[in-house]
Formats: C-alpha cells, sequence, structure tokens
C-alpha cells in the first residue's frame, strides 16, 4: 500500500519524466507524430481506394467501420513500434555524450527511478497519439459500423505494448548501444508480427496485439484454418496477449531493476574512460576501450540501485535464464514428441514398406533431436557465460547462501544441457520400439541403401547421439569460459571460441582424415598412412553423427566404436580445465589483492 | 452496519428467481426434447448442400402435446456464437406445421438449430453444413418429391462407360448422348418456398402419392414460377389436381394446345404429363424422365445475367463521399503537420493550435461522415425478358453502391415482383481468368442468398427490401416478374447443310415474329455447341465452339406486330474452331448440354418491372439497358442440326 502510495513521487522526482513532460508539447514532436500517423493512416486508406474494384471486393465481406478501426489500430501499433523505442535512445547516450552521466550516478539516483520516467512518460506519449487520432475516430463513430468494445480493447493492447517497447528498448539498453538496441527492437517486432499473421493461435505473436487485431474482425479470422489447433475467439486471444505482454513487462523490470551483471575490477574501477597498466606507453587511439567504458560506467550507475530482492538476485537471474530455455526445450520437445506420434499414426506397419519414406522420416526425426539439443547447448552457453570482470562475483541465491558466478554458470550449464539431452533421450527412446518396427518391414522391401538400416538400433539412435552432443557441448564450454576470461565481451569469446571449434574440432579432422582415407594428398609419406584416415575423421562429431545415424562410407558400420572422438574430447577437457582453474585462480588472487589494497587491509 | 445488512438481504432476495429460472431453462436446456414435440430438420436436400446456390432449409413441427407450443426458431453457431433468428411459430395441440426458408451461412462451420419459447428450449439439435454432394455444372438434377419415404434410384448401367463422377443412383444416358442426371428425393415438407434453390434444378417430378394439400400456398407458388421461369415439372397422368393445382399458381397461362395435353409450355418451362397407368410408379416412365433430362441443355439466362453482374461500371455518388471524407482528413493531416514549423513558440500556442486544428477536424469529420451516411447511393439495372407460352418470364439484375450509408431501402413495381439480395458480388477474379475452353463451367443457377421479406406485402405489385450495405460497398440484387402475354414471340428455324463443305458449313434460315408491345431493337441468333475433347494426358477439356448471326427486325414501328427475317446465311465459324472440329473427327463425346441455340437482343420498350424511384434510396446511373432472350426449345430446332450433333461417333 505504502508502495502505491509513494508511486507518484517515484515517478514525479525522477529526471526523465521531468523531461519528457517538458518536452512533450514542442513542435518538432507534435508536429512529427501528427505527421508520421496521418501519413501512415492517409497512405493505407489511398492503397485501398486505389483500386475500387478491389476496395468494393474487400467490403463485400468487411464492415467499413470495422476496416477503419483496422487501419487506426494498425496506424497507431506502427506510430508506436518506430517512435517509442526511438525516444528511449536518449536514456544513456544523451547523458553520457553530454559528459553528464558522472553527475547522475554520483546523485546516488537508482536506476529503476531514473529509467522509471521515462518509462511511464510514454503513456504522456500515448496520450497525444490518441489526441492527434480523435477525428479518425470521429469519422470512424459517425459512418459506423465499428465494433467500440473491440476497438477500446485493441487500444488498450495497444498501450500495454508501448509500455512493453519502453521497457524493453530500456533493458537491452543495458547491454548494447541505444542505436542497436533500437533496431533489435525494430527486427523483434517485425518479425513477430510476421509470425503473427501466421494462422496458429499460440505463437510468440502474442506479444504483440496483431493476433488481436486480426481476432477483432471475425472476417478476417474466418478466411484462413489455423494451421494447428482450433481457431480462439477475441476474448480468448485479448486474454492471452495480456498476460503475454504483462509478463514481459514484468521481465523487463526485473531486469531494469538488477541491471547487468557486470563486475567492476581492478582494470575497469575508474568511472570514465578505461586506463590499463602501460597506456602510457601507447597511442591515443588504442586506449579506446569503449567497449569496457559503457558497461563500467552502468556497473557504476547500478552500485546506487536499490536493495530490494538483491538476496534473490541469483535465484531470479539464474532461475529465470533457465525457465527461459526450459520453456525453449520443452516446446521443441512437445514438436518432437507430436512429430513422432504423427509419423508412427500416419504409417501402419503395412505401410511401411514405403521404405523410402519411413526412413527418411524416422531418420529425420531423430536427427531433429540431436540438432534441438545442440540448438539449447548454444543457447545455454550464450547465457551462461560471463566476461573476466563478472566470473568471480559473488552473487546471493537466496537469503544466506552465496555463490561465484561461475559456479551458477556451470551449474545451470550442466542442468541445461544434460536435461535436454535427458529428456529427448526419452522422448525418443519411447518411440523406438514402434520405430524399429516399421523399419524391419521398410528394410525387408527394399534395395541396398535401405537394407543397412536393417542392422540399427533405434535405442541406441535415441542415446548416443545425445551423447555425442553432450560431450561437444562441454568442450565449447570449457573453450568458451576460457576464453571468457581473456575478453571483456563474452560475444568476442563466444565468436572465437566457436571458430575455433567448429574448424578445429569439427571441420579440419573430418576433411583431413577423408582426404587421408581417399589418398588426396598424392605424396607418398602420408600415403603409406591411409588407414588412418577414417579413425581421424571419426574425431569429428560431424562424422561420429554421420556415422551413427548409418550415413557414413559404405566401410563404416553404423556402431563404429567412437573411442577416439571420446578420448580426445576427454583430453581437451583436462587440459582446458586445468587452464581454466589456474586462470581463474590468478585472477582471483590478483582480485583480492586488490580488494585487500582498497580497503586498506 | 445496518445499512450493509439490508443491501445484502436485497440483493440475495433478488437473486432468488435466477437459480429457479436457470434450472427451469437446465431442465429443457439438457438436450432433451419438449415431451409430445417432434421436429424434424434439413439444410439443403437429401444430403446435398451447396454454398453457390440458394439452399433451402425446412422444418417439420409435430405437436403431439395437449399444449399450445410457441417459440422462436433460432440457428446458433455454437464456436462463434453466432445467432440467426428465423421465425416465431405457434403450433396447437395435435397439430403439424411446416416452415421453409432459404438461407446462406456465410462461414458458419457448425450449426445448431433450436425452438425457444418462453418454457425454455423446447428443442434443439445439431445440423449438418456440410453435404455429401454438391451440384455438379456436367449433371442435370432431377428433384423427386413424394410423400411415403421412397428415395428415386436409377439402375447402374452396363455396357455404358461411367465416368469416375457418377454417383450410385445417377442415371447415366444408354446413347451416351446427353448428361447425367442425379435424383434427389424429398418429402413435400422440403420444398422450398422460394423458386431460388429450385433454379439448381433441371426437372422435377411430383409422385402420385402427393397430395395437393401437402404444399401450402407459398411452396406451390414457389413451384408455378420456377415452372414459368424454365423448369420441367413431370407429373402423372393420373394425378389431375396436381396438376391443376400447379397450373392455378402458375403466373402465366399457356394459350394454345388443350391443358390435358402431355406436353404443355408455360412460360419458359415445360408441364410433362406421363401417361400410363402406372404414372410415376412405374420405372420405364421414370426412365424416360431422365432421358428427357438429360437431353435438356442448360439455361442461357443465369450466364447472361452473371456477365452483367460482372461488367464494370462507375458509381459516381461514392467517387465524390470518398473525395469529401479525403479531403477532410488531407487537410487536418496538412495542418497538423504545420505543427513542425512552430518549433520556436512557446508551449501555450502550441497547445492552443494543435487543440484548435483536432477539435476542428473532428467537427470536419463529423459533418463528413453524417453527410457520407445521408447520400444516396448508386444503381445501375437492367431487365432480361424471356418471352415463352403466356408471357414473358422479365428477370431483373440489380446493382448498388453505398455512397457511406448502411441501410437503404430498394423498390420494385411490376406485375408481382420478387426482389432477393445476392449473397456476394461474384468474384470478377474469376473472370479474368477464365478461358471458356478451359473445361470450367458455372453452374447455371441463382446465385446464393437469404430469403429477404418484401417490406411491403399489402401494396401489390410492388416489392420493397431493405439492403444492409457496407459504406462504399456493393450488393448485387436479382429480381423476378411475369408479364402476361399472349403468343409474345414464334419462330421457325430451318438449317440445311451444305454438301461437299465441312460438317458444320450449312445455312440458316430464321424467321421470328412477335407481339409489338415487347419490340426488339436489335436480334441475334447465337449458337453453342460444347464438346469435350480428350487430351493425351488423358485429361478431359470442354471445348466451346460458338457462333452469331444477326438479325434485322423489318416492320414498321407503329404495327401490331413485328417480323425479323433472316434469309439463307451460312453461318460463319472461327478457322480454329473448324479444325478443332475436323481434327476430333466431328464430335468425340458431347458435352453436357452440346448444342445451345438462343435469340439475344435489346429490347425498344420499357419492361414491366421498374425500378419505384420515389421508394428506392439509390439513383440510377444510367437509363437501364434492357434486352431478352429466348432460348429455343429442342422442340423447335431443326433436325437437320440436331442429327449433324448428334450422330453417333
Amino acid at each position: 500500500m505504502n508502495f502505491l502510495l509513494q508511486f507518484p513521487e517515484f515517478i514525479r522526482s525522477s529526471p526523465t519524466w521531468i523531461r519528457d513532460r517538458s518536452g512533450l508539447l514542442s513542435g518538432y514532436l507534435v508536429g512529427l507524430t501528427a505527421l508520421i500517423l496521418n501519413a501512415g493512416m492517409l497512405g493505407m486508406v489511398a492503397m485501398l481506394i486505389d483500386s475500387p474494384r478491389s476496395f468494393r471486393q474487400l467490403l463485400q465481406s468487411l464492415d467499413f467501420g470495422s476496416l477503419l478501426g483496422l487501419l487506426l489500430c494498425g496506424g497507431a501499433i506502427a506510430a508506436v513500434t518506430i517512435l517509442v523505442p526511438l525516444r528511449q535512445t536518449g536514456l544513456f547516450l544523451a547523458p553520457r555524450i553530454g559528459r553528464y552521466f558522472d553527475q547522475i550516478v554520483l546523485s546516488g539516483i537508482s536506476p529503476m527511478r531514473y529509467m522509471a520516467g521515462t518509462i511511464v512518460g510514454q503513456n504522456l506519449f500515448f496520450a497525444l497519439i490518441l489526441f492527434l487520432m480523435l477525428p479518425w475516430f470521429a469519422l470512424a463513430l459517425s459512418i459506423g459500423g465499428m465494433h467500440l468494445s473491440t476497438f477500446l480493447g485493441n487500444l488498450f493492447l495497444i498501450w500495454l505494448y508501448s509500455m512493453l517497447l519502453a521497457v524493453s528498448t530500456a533493458a537491452l539498453s543495458l547491454y548494447l548501444t541505444e542505436p542497436l538496441a533500437f533496431a533489435a527492437i525494430m527486427a523483434g517486432s517485425l518479425i513477430l508480427t510476421l509470425i503473427s499473421i501466421l494462422p496458429i493461435s499460440l505463437q510468440p505473436g502474442l506479444v504483440t496485439p496483431v493476433p488481436a487485431l486480426m481476432a477483432s474482425v471475425p472476417q478476417l479470422m474466418m478466411a484462413t484454418v489455423p494451421m494447428l489447433g482450433s481457431p480462439l475467439g477475441y476474448a480468448e486471444i485479448f486474454v492471452l496477449t495480456t498476460l503475454c505482454m504483462s509478463a514481459g513487462i514484468a521481465v523487463g523490470l526485473l531486469q531494469l531493476h538488477f541491471g547487468p551483471l557486470f563486475g567492476l575490477i581492478r582494470d575497469n574501477s575508474a568511472f570514465g574512460e578505461v586506463v590499463h597498466h602501460g597506456d602510457n606507453r601507447l597511442r591515443r587511439r588504442f586506449r579506446f576501450r569503449l567497449h569496457i567504458q559503457r558497461p563500467s560506467e552502468l556497473a557504476f550507475f547500478y552500485q546506487n540501485r536499490s536493495p530490494l530482492l538483491t538476496r534473490w538476485e541469483g535465484l531470479i537471474r539464474w532461475g529465470g535464464s533457465l525457465l527461459l530455455l526450459g520453456t525453449i526445450a520443452g516446446f521443441g520437445c512437445t514438436l518432437l514428441f507430436a512429430g513422432l506420434r504423427a509419423i508412427l499414426v500416419s504409417t501402419t506397419v503395412a505401410q511401411a514398406a514405403n521404405a523410402g519414406y519411413i526412413t527418411a522420416m524416422v531418420q529425420a526425426a531423430y536427427v531433429a533431436g540431436q540438432l534441438g539439443t545442440a540448438g539449447t547447448a548454444v543457447l545455454a552457453l550464450l547465457l551462461f557465460s560471463h566476461s573476466r570482470s563478472t566470473f568471480g562475483m559473488p552473487v546471493s541465491v537466496v537469503p544466506g547462501i552465496r555463490l561465484r558466478v561461475s559456479t551458477l554458470d556451470w551449474a545451470s550449464f550442466l542442468l541445461v544441457v544434460g536435461g535436454t539431452a535427458t529428456a529427448v533421450s526419452l522422448i525418443l527412446l519411447d518411440s523406438a520400439g514402434p520405430c524399429q518396427q516399421r523399419f524391419s518391414v521398410a528394410v525387408d522391401q527394399s534395395s541396398d541403401y535401405i537394407a543397412q538400416f536393417g542392422r540399427v538400433s533405434l535405442s541406441r539412435w535415441a542415446v548416443e547421439p545425445q551423447i555425442i552432443v553432450f560431450t561437444s557441448a562441454i568442450t565449447v564450454y570449457l573453450l568458451q569460459r576460457n576464453f571468457c576470461l581473456y575478453f571483456w565481451s563474452r560475444l568476442m569469446a563466444s565468436i572465437l571460441t566457436g571458430f575455433l571449434w567448429f574448424f578445429g574440432m569439427a571441420v579440419v579432422p573430418l576433411a583431413l582424415g577423408l582426404m587421408l582415407h581417399e589418398r588426396a594428398f598424392r605424396i607418398e609419406t602420408l600415403d603409406r598412412y591411409w588407414e588412418l584416415g577414417l579413425p581421424m575423421a571419426l574425431l569429428s562429431p560431424i562424422m561420429a553423427s554421420i556415422v551413427r545415424f548409418a550415413e557414413g562410407p559404405h566401410n563404416l558400420a553404423w556402431n563404429t566404436s567412437l573411442t577416439g572422438f571420446y578420448g580426445l574430447n576427454i583430453a581437451v577437457w583436462f587440459v582446458l580445465g586445468t587452464i581454466l582453474i589456474l586462470r581463474e585462480r590468478r585472477l582471483k588472487q590478483v582480485d583480492d589483492a586488490w580488494r585487500a589494497g582498497r580497503s586498506g587491509q | 452496519m445496518m445499512t450493509r445488512r439490508i443491501l445484502l438481504a436485497c440483493t440475495c432476495m433478488l437473486m432468488l428467481p435466477l437459480p429457479a429460472g436457470h434450472a427451469q431453462v437446465t431442465v429443457t436446456a439438457a438436450k432433451t426434447d419438449y415431451p409430445g414435440l417432434d421436429i424434424q430438420a434439413e439444410f439443403g436436400w437429401d444430403g446435398c448442400i451447396d454454398a453457390r446456390t440458394p439452399t433451402p432449409i425446412s422444418f417439420l413441427i409435430s405437436n403431439n402435446s395437449q399444449d399450445v407450443l410457441e417459440g422462436t426458431l433460432v440457428l446458433r453457431e455454437p464456436n462463434t456464437f453466432r445467432t440467426l433468428v428465423l421465425q416465431n411459430l405457434t403450433v396447437g395441440p395435435g397439430s403439424i406445421r411446416q416452415f421453409g426458408s432459404i438461407i446462406h451461412l456465410t462461414d458458419w462451420e457448425q450449426c445448431e438449430a433450436s425452438w425457444e419459447g418462453p418454457r425454455g428450449i423446447l428443442w434443439t439439435r445439431p445440423l449438418s453444413l456440410i453435404g455429401l454432394r454438391q451440384y455438379a455444372p456436367d449433371k442435370a438434377a432431377l428433384l423427386y418429391v413424394e410423400e411415403g419415404g421412397r428415395s428415386l434410384k436409377f439402375p447402374t448401367p452396363t455396357g455404358v462407360p461411367v465416368s469416375a463422377g457418377t454417383l450410385p443412383g445417377d442415371f447415366v444416358p444408354a446413347s451416351g448422348i446427353g448428361q447425367q442426371v442425379t435424383p434427389i428425393s424429398i418429402p413435400p415438407w422440403q420444398l422450398p418456398v422460394h423458386p431460388g434453390p429450385l433454379t439448381a434444378l433441371r426437372g422435377l417430378v411430383l409422385a402420385d402419392t402427393l397430395k395437393p394439400e401437402s404444399l401450402n400456398d407459398a411452396q406451390w407458388n414457389a413451384l408455378a414460377r420456377w415452372l414459368c421461369m424454365g423448369g420441367l415439372v413431370f407429373v402423372s397422368q393420373n394425378s389431375e389436381r396436381l396438376s391443376d393445382r400447379l397450373l392455378e399458381a402458375c403466373p402465366l397461362r399457356a394459350d394454345g394446345p388443350p391443358t390435358d395435353s402431355p406436353r404443355l409450355l408455360v412460360g419458359a418451362g415445360c408441364l410433362y404429363r406421363l401417361p400410363g397407368p402406372q404414372g410415376t410408379a412405374d420405372e420405364q416412365q421414370l426412365q424416360h424422365v431422365a432421358e428427357i433430362v438429360s437431353l435438356e441443355p442448360g439455361r442461357v439466362l443465369p450466364e447472361i445475367c452473371r456477365s452483367l453482374e460482372q461488367e464494370d461500371w462507375s458509381a459516381p455518388a461514392s467517387e465524390v463521399t470518398l473525395v469529401r471524407v479525403m479531403s477532410v482528413l488531407l487537410i487536418y493531416a496538412a495542418l497538423s503537420s504545420l505543427t513542425l514549423l512552430m518549433f520556436r513558440s512557446t508551449r501555450r500556442w502550441i497547445l492552443i493550435w494543435t487543440t484548435g486544428v483536432v477539435a476542428l477536424a473532428c467537427l470536419g469529420a463529423i459533418a463528413a461522415g453524417i453527410s457520407v451516411r445521408m447520400s444516396r447511393g448508386d444503381m445501375v439495372w437492367a431487365v432480361i425478358a424471356e418471352p415463352g407460352a403466356g408471357g414473358i418470364v422479365e428477370t431483373a439484375v440489380l446493382k448498388l453502391n453505398s455512397a457511406g450509408g448502411s441501410n437503404f431501402r430498394t423498390a420494385l413495381t411490376g406485375r408481382m415482383p420478387d426482389l432477393q439480395i445476392n449473397h456476394a458480388e461474384p468474384d470478377r477474379r474469376f473472370n479474368y481468368y477464365y478461358n471458356p475452353n478451359s473445361g470450367e463451367a458455372m453452374l447455371r443457377t441463382w446465385p446464393a442468398f437469404s430469403l429477404t421479406p418484401n417490406l411491403t406485402p399489402d401494396k401489390s405489385g410492388l416489392c420493397t427490401v431493405s439492403v444492409p450495405i457496407s459504406p462504399w460497398g456493393e450488393r448485387h440484387l436479382r429480381a423476378v416478374d411475369f408479364r402476361s402475354l399472349q403468343s409474345p414471340l414464334q419462330l421457325q428455324l430451318d438449317y440445311q447443310p451444305e454438301k461437299d463443305a465441312g460438317p458444320l458449313q450449312g445455312q440458316w434460315k430464321v424467321q421470328v415474329s412477335g407481339d409489338s408491345r415487347w419490340r426488339p431493337e436489335t436480334l441475334t441468333l447465337k449458337m453453342e455447341i460444347r464438346h469435350l475433347r480428350r487430351e493425351d494426358n488423358g485429361a478431359t477439356v470442354l471445348d466451346q465452339l460458338s457462333s452469331s448471326m444477326d438479325i434485322r427486325v423489318q416492320s414498321q414501328p407503329d404495327a401490331a406486330e413485328w417480323t425479323a427475317v433472316l434469309p439463307e446465311t451460312t453461318v460463319s465459324w472461327m478457322p480454329q474452331q473448324i479444325d478443332m472440329w475436323i481434327r476430333t473427327g466431328g464430335q468425340a463425346e458431347l458435352a453436357p448440354g452440346m448444342a445451345l441455340l438462343w435469340l439475344e437482343g435489346s429490347l425498344a420498350h420499357a419492361p414491366q418491372l421498374q425500378v419505384d424511384q420515389t421508394s428506392t434510396e439509390f439513383e440510377a446511373v444510367a437509363a437501364g439497358k434492357h434486352g431478352f432472350v429466348y432460348q429455343v426449345p429442342q422442340s423447335l430446332i431443326p433436325a437437320t442440326w440436331l442429327n449433324l450433333l448428334r450422330a453417333a461417333p
């Protein structure tokens, strides 16, 4: 209750609120908004009436009032999607360029209070948009045919969408520069809008108002049959959209409250320009470290955050990421399960005589399972790795328990990858028996190529590719964690990791091994050892997977031992793990010494 | 505290009737019919439902209880909660009542019919909206109306090639000439109350078991109107009461042969009396009926009406209102964008300017919207007259375009006009891609519609309907009227094929005469031969050969009769059509409706069917172009021409 009473003052005292409120009634803002809005609306109307025949045909099935309501909401969505994130780009960019960001930090204002002002200020902007659209409303109402209740419902969703855009842009600005954040939000909105047009009831596009907009005009919904499930009515889609957007806003607000996980260590302990040992010998242009400076300044800013929920920070951050990945993995597992069921239902044992089809479909499903696990592992790698400034930072997981970031990352990564691999294996194992039956029938009726599938064990297909992915994932993760200790940006570390692993451990052994086996070098010394070609190729996870799925060279049985592959990876683990431990220990010693020096101990 | 208790008590008291009422409704809403009530409901006929044609819905309500049952027939779609209220009905104890209508359920996936009254839901059933079959353009439909539950089926032919589209029970002509005939059997209560659904049929048989009392007046009128519009009705000679009742309902009375002759032309249609003691119970008679129906070519009038509907036309009133609205919005856009130049102004002036512009724009928009709603829309209409025995059948095609309003009245005057609103404007994209030789043919029937009541039933000769129309939208209407006129047209045709020439080269000689009260301005004899061709890949393609000859109207304008004569004239065909005909050996398989011959022209005088300008809230854009069409009956087509076309392959 106290929070609700204090909230207005919380907002009113925010400098960004004061700035937005003062700047609302400027000729530039009002004129530009009116221009974009009216130009968009008139453009859409002009496109419609340009072809009288098509216009009349459209009005056969759609009331003009509904059409105008659709255009109005569409215009509002377009205006909000472009202008709201654009207005957020000045959040940190303006004070940093104006060189008064340090004063904001030193004022002690909490980041939440600072950003809440501009987020709530979007309501004023939305009110301006609604005000400028009044003549269009008046026209639609006077002509008639508009469904007022659904129109007001759509306006509510558009307002909620503007809040989501504001919160998302602000949250993304903590990690990327504002222009990049703006571009990412634009791209994401466009993709989600396009997905929303697909006739699928439950879909990611529900975070935009577009599905509700289309559902508000029943004639549009009836034009297409839903691809999955039964069609939802406007009320259901309205509730789902509200829930999805509210969840997005809540996640964004949590992110704004906690801020980016970026540590302050010796190297970036000074606000402003990042200075390293030996910089006095470098030219000026080589001393710019903008990729460290910006996150460091934000980390300083977030020293001012309130202690609310900080005792649960670890649980919320890592738990949230786990929840996100779990949802994606769960969705993928559901699709895999449904796909396998569909294959089994659509093909009886008798029909399995269509050998080419059945083997291709079953193999595709098992390969999809492996690729899905690999995809989840890549996402987990990006989410659960942190740069050198952060790896050793202690974080409160629950009250009374503090763990280092590196420990939490390891635990989460293993949980996600292991859990996904296990779940996928179980799903594939469940279908192994019926699929094996169909394979047997298919093999009996077909040619040599298919006949090789008669020897495979689908139970092993369910488990071994997942183990291959898990093994490779650990290797990549160790590589990533090592590089993160040398880089300030985990994106850079990820790029290097991906490059080295892909070419070093996946492509090169495969290419060299096959060339050696085929005696392609035409060097006698090498050609003498051609028998080592295939074992060398099997060191690559790509070759290992291909062989396991019975698609390898004919002289490589599907159940060829992968000892070389596992052995190489274990050896790499050992080496990288040792380097990682030693490096982390060294960095920790340096940081501890620096902190002790600061505190006078 | 006391006030709260009183309020709570009042709320509880008010809520008391709700559970009781709900319980009462719940009892009867729990999918159980009212005791003693039996309702049969059917959408379409005998599993035949085609959304492209007018579809009848029929109910037979039998009240075997001791109560007077009153309620409203309602259709609901469970998924989207759409509701269509059909009719209020009251059925006395121990009585039976039938109700029929024509409806088009746009994009309904499911339908639940219920009869709801003060006693709650008396009856509810799901209705199937997806039929087992649809009408096919290359088949003729024959309706068999019988009281007794017999279903008409023809025996499976032997030794005759049967196509993939042949259904069990279909009639397949033994000679291979003519269309297949699909029989549809219905009880009398399913006969529609409007001729629209009957236009999808080629013939209709009234079984001997049918009594005239089994059909109500609306059904007899609908059947009679359809007969005059070109339908074929078959009645047994033994069932004089049926034929008398039908002729009594006919708006046109044939002159000439006595009414008990075996074949009586009425309007553009024909009433056949089947001889023999067994009447319609005789299987051979029914086979003969099917043969007649299979050789009857399709109607030309629906295609002409469709072409009229697909013609482009300009609607000036709607363009004016659209410009008016766009002007207001453009001015607003310009004025509001001028705020960009006010970068030096104070906030107060920006607020004043913006508020002023928005307020003025709102007023302008409201004024534009109101004026648009009150604007009269545009209309273009044409009447096609079809002379026949006993008079003329006039069919009107109206195209309306709204200038911004959404509900307008349209009225027609005539003798007994009937006006219906088409469900949807025909898809002109089909016309763009339509290739007459592509093998794809349209159904020759009225377009789908939902029965619209006449708003002025007490005024004879006037039919007024309310047309719901979207602002700047378009609706099409179809109307029909009957004009009594003795011997409106006489036709003599002669064809002599040329020796030593191609099979299609011959000379036509035509003489047409008619009553001067509807003299044509121009007259053309048109012919069309439809011919099925098999391609190398096994596909069947419908080829169409068509030609026309203009006939000059020769009589004086003030003469009592007009005459048009075409002396011996060689019909001309396009060279590629001759080549195609020769290449395929004359004819391999003649397509359904193989040879059509008809007269077409424009009329000099205004028809009987007219738009009532005082009651119609649309402005006619241009004077209506009225025409006429006369489809030559098979009996008048020269045998030399038919023999040429029907020669065995």
